[in-house]
């Protein structure tokens, strides 16, 4: 479990993010929403340890965050981070084992174990026919599902992705939102920027909206998405229509 | 081991035997123990320069190639960051005050010293790669001008033209004595530089995704500054300064073993020692009196190519 208390995050003189409690469940996916300039990736950022807080503290199952060396850190959350493109023409299968640097003592070679991680992650994402392919050659769904393979392949408690959907067409935007949606399933807790408000309805479980580094609401979907509560997150009216079953976000 | 890594071993081994048998007089293995001038020119030449072209090579190679990683460009080198030419003024102050061998190599281990500090310094706490590579260029630039300074203000031409020629870099009537200097400062650096590898694969998914595998960047920085203040400081010291090795042999190598940084980092090391043996065998063939300085022959084949790369990247912009 994750739970941030009071987090506050300031960057130069900004408070991008004001006193942020939160609990969140591993098995379920959190999408967190909210206009820009609203806290989103400040929050993912400081719970991957990247930002350190200006007040209040995150504790992952019963230990401070800030007490947990990096490497320990890495082998307990993995970060999947904004438009990451390679500096360098990996190969996919390169690319893949990035993720069990965490794991590994300095100098070892890849263990039967990490062998075994990196595969499994390839073939959960469909890219394991890819694997000689360099990362530079992939489309840009290709190369989300190599990514998302990474972050699997380290074998976390907890993935955080900070707009995973972006630049992708709707058949790949699917591809990854499954993804996630599996992760969790398999008992990961998964916390995840989106923009796609539709997207978010059909596939997480609970949503945190935040508003100028606030949480203005956190909970099950349903419970949270109320078209008051998202005309106070955007500033603009927004119908919720449920049309069998499922859900869609419409500007009136 | 894979294809490629003994192809270059055994490239290595043979542009070593090159450098020990080529020259104004050529020497067959026959003579290489002999109790005659060839042996001894052998001895007390050739090899001290072999020794040191193969190092200075690997050197420059290797600290090219984690640069070039770290700093995610592959344009950069190690005169980029401002060792090279903090070391080479460390030199120039030695020559002006008239010290030699011991002294001077410690004056410009001093230069690289404080040019180790300053960039760790000036790129501050979180300055990322972008504070480095810029902290880099204006020690670049600030040991520049000191050195074209001094050689404005040099007492006699005599003393002009000694700088000169030193900072041009050359391998020329280098001794054992100079090998057993610089070997232990290479070494060190090298192997502390080595340490780099797993870092620099993080590094490919940017410093946020390198963080979050458990990669310190603040840490990777000094160890960097520190293994290349080291390694290149010492080549520095005892050849002056040779640039493109460093540029042009990761480029090389990322063709032949792939992007990964650290797969191409002991490629680099060896490809560095084959080029610099090569090119120092070629300088002392070209025919007239004296010879063409390393550093010279070394940027004559390094610009052209340079221009080559950049003419491809623009036809291939990925």
């Amino acid at each position: 479990m994750i739970r941030t208390e009071n987090l506050s995050v300031d960057l130069g003189r900004r408070r991008v993010l004001d006193a942020v409690t939160l609990d969140l469940q591993r098995g379920r996916v959190t999408a967190i929403l909210g206009a820009n300039g609203a806290g989103k990736t400040s929050l993912l950022r400081a719970i991957a340890g990247l930002v350190k807080p200006s007040a209040g503290q995150i504790i992952l199952d019963g230990q401070s965050l800030a007490a947990l060396s990096l490497p320990e850190r890495a082998r307990r959350i993995g970060y999947l981070p904004q438009n990451g493109q390679p500096a360098w023409a990996l190969s996919v299968r390169e690319l893949v084992a990035l993720g069990r640097l965490p794991h590994r003592s300095p100098f070892a070679a890849l263990s039967p174990g990490d062998e075994v991680a990196i595969n499994a992650a390839m073939a959960q994402t469909d890219v394991a026919g890819l694997a000689d392919r360099t990362v530079d050659t992939l489309s840009g769904g290709e190369k989300a599902r190599a990514k998302f393979a990474r972050v699997l392949a380290a074998e976390t408690d907890w993935i955080l992705a900070d707009e995973p959907l972006a630049n992708l067409d709707p058949p790949h935007q699917q591809d990854v939102l499954r993804l996630m949606r599996a992760a969790a399933d398999a008992g990961k807790g998964v916390l995840v920027v989106l923009h796609q408000l539709d997207a978010a309805a059909r596939m997480a479980d609970d949503l945190l909206i935040l508003k100028d580094g606030r949480a203005i609401a956190f909970g099950p979907c349903p419970e949270v998405l109320t078209p008051a509560t998202l005309e106070a997150a955007f500033d603009m009216p927004l119908d919720v229509i449920t049309h069998q079953g499922r859900v869609a976000i419409l500007p009136r | 081991m894979k294809r490629p890594t003994l192809l270059l071993i055994a490239l290595i081994g043979l542009a070593f035997l090159c450098s020990l048998a080529a020259g104004k007089v050529w020497i067959g293995p026959a003579d290489w123990f002999a109790d005659t001038a060839n042996g001894w020119i052998m001895a007390e030449l050739r090899l001290p320069r072999a020794i040191l072209g193969a190092c200075v090579g690997a050197v420059l190679g290797l600290s090219g190639a984690v640069l070039q990683g770290y700093l995610r460009n592959s344009l950069a080198d190690p005169t980029v960051v401002g060792v090279s030419s903090s070391a080479a003024l460390g030199g120039v102050i030695a020559i002006l005050l008239g010290v030699s061998g011991l002294a001077m190599f410690g004056f410009a281990m001093a230069g690289a010293a404080i040019s180790v500090a300053l960039l760790v310094a000036l790129a501050g706490r979180s300055g990322g790669p972008l504070g480095f590579i810029l902290a880099g260029m204006v020690l670049a630039t600030l040991s520049g001008s000191l050195t074209a300074l001094l050689i404005s203000m040099a007492p006699n031409p005599f003393a002009t033209s000694e700088i000169v020629a030193w900072l041009m870099g050359a391998l020329t009537d280098r001794t054992m004595d100079d090998v057993a200097r610089a070997l232990p400062f290479m070494a060190l650096g090298s192997v502390i530089l080595l340490l780099t590898g797993r870092s620099l694969d993080a590094l490919t998914l940017g410093e946020d995704a390198a963080r979050s595998m458990g990669v310190d960047p603040d840490r990777l920085r000094w160890i960097i500054a520190l293994g290349t203040g080291l390694a290149v400081g010492a080549s520095v010291a005892v050849t002056g300064v040779v640039g493109f090795v460093g540029l042009i042999v990761p480029h090389f190598m990322r063709r032949i073993v792939g992007e990964r940084p650290s797969a191409t980092l002991i490629p680099s090391a060896i490809g560095g020692a084959i080029l610099t043996l090569a090119a120092d065998s070629a300088v002392r063939l070209i025919p007239g009196p004296g010879e063409v300085r390393l550093g010279i022959a070394m940027a004559a084949i390094g610009a052209p190519f340079f221009f080559l790369l950049l003419a491809r990247m623009r036809r291939d912009p990925s």
